[in-house]
């Protein structure tokens, strides 16, 4: 029972985005409260937990494969300080458990509350690269309906996360030209340069230089990879923003 | 170098960007809306018997 909650616990902190430095430590933490040893083996869809029992000297192993991946920093977070609880406070393992599933059940932020603070994120880099007020608006309009439309195309229609980053590329590129075409503030370059920031994957970049140097290759290459195909599809994004535009300027 | 737009058309763009959003956006709500609406009220109706009577001019 406890290898199996184990790698549930690791799968969805894989899934939630953690780092394998983390989830290892993590996995290790709790097995070591409730009186075992265990090793984890994380590849780039799912893991395996080989729980070793140090009173009986039997071995256990779990593997399970991840459902998707929803970065969820608050739900890595949670998880973690229950890892730390179930050490010093001796947290039965069925309580554990409990917990376990409370934290994965929890409510996620709202779709529109995390848009808005995308947008607003957004436009402040655009104030970080000295654009001017206006050049925000348009950066703060251009991040909401660019990101909204990424999320109701992956989550509603179920397109392709891919297909729908070059779509809000594309249409976020496009909104911030309205600086050029409207004549809307001084700094329409920044707002242009600006406007599809927050398709980066920043995560997955962090991750994968974190598992690099934590010597997990694989899972490292396979994040590295993953987020080299979002840049490339924002870049597309963006390149079909500007030809439709028929901008000419750099 | 100073940038420029030569796309004519580029105001239309933007707009059409926008309601291209607002429709993939909230257009699924909006018809589920409108079905609804039109369920209660019945301002859209036919008649089923209606749809496949037709006269056979052969005859």
């Amino acid at each position: 029972m406890l290898g199996t909650f184990l790698c549930s616990y690791a799968t969805t902190l894989l899934e939630c985005g953690a780092a394998t430095v983390r989830i290892e430590k993590n996995v290790g933490r709790m097995a070591e409260a409730y009186g075992g040893n265990a090793e984890v083996s994380i590849y780039p869809r799912h893991v395996e937990v080989v729980l070793k029992d140090d009173e009986s000297g039997t071995t256990e192993v779990c593997s399970k494969a991840i459902s998707g991946s929803v970065i969820n920093y608050s739900t890595v977070s949670a998880l973690s300080k229950l890892s730390w609880n179930c050490l010093d406070r001796r947290t039965p393992l069925p309580v554990a458990m409990r917990q376990y599933r409370r934290i994965t059940h929890a409510a996620r932020i709202p779709l529109w509350a995390v848009t808005l603070l995308a947008a607003l994120a957004n436009a402040s880099f655009c104030r970080l690269f000295e654009g001017d007020g206006q050049a925000m608006g348009i950066v703060f309009l251009a991040t909401v309906c660019g990101f909204h439309l990424r999320s109701v195309l992956c989550r509603r229609h179920g397109v392709d996360m891919r297909i729908a980053t070059i779509l809000a590329a594309c249409v976020s590129s496009v909104l911030s030209c309205s600086c050029y075409v409207f004549d809307i503030g001084s700094t329409p370059d920044i707002a242009l340069g600006t406007s599809v920031l927050y398709l980066i994957p920043g995560i997955p970049y962090l991750n994968a230089v974190s598992d690099l140097i934590n010597g997990h290759h694989i899972c490292a290459m396979s994040r590295f990879v993953h987020a080299i195909t979002i840049t490339v599809c924002l870049s597309i994004g963006l390149y079909l923003g500007l030809a439709l535009m028929s901008f000419q300027g750099f | 170098m100073t940038a420029t737009i030569q796309n004519p058309y580029a105001a239309w763009l933007i707009i059409g960007c926008a309601a291209l959003v607002l429709l993939i956006v909230f257009g699924s709500t909006v018809c589920h809306r409108l079905a609804i609406f039109n369920h209660k009220h019945h301002i859209v109706e036919w008649d089923d018997s209606d749809i496949y009577d037709w006269e056979d001019e052969d005859e």
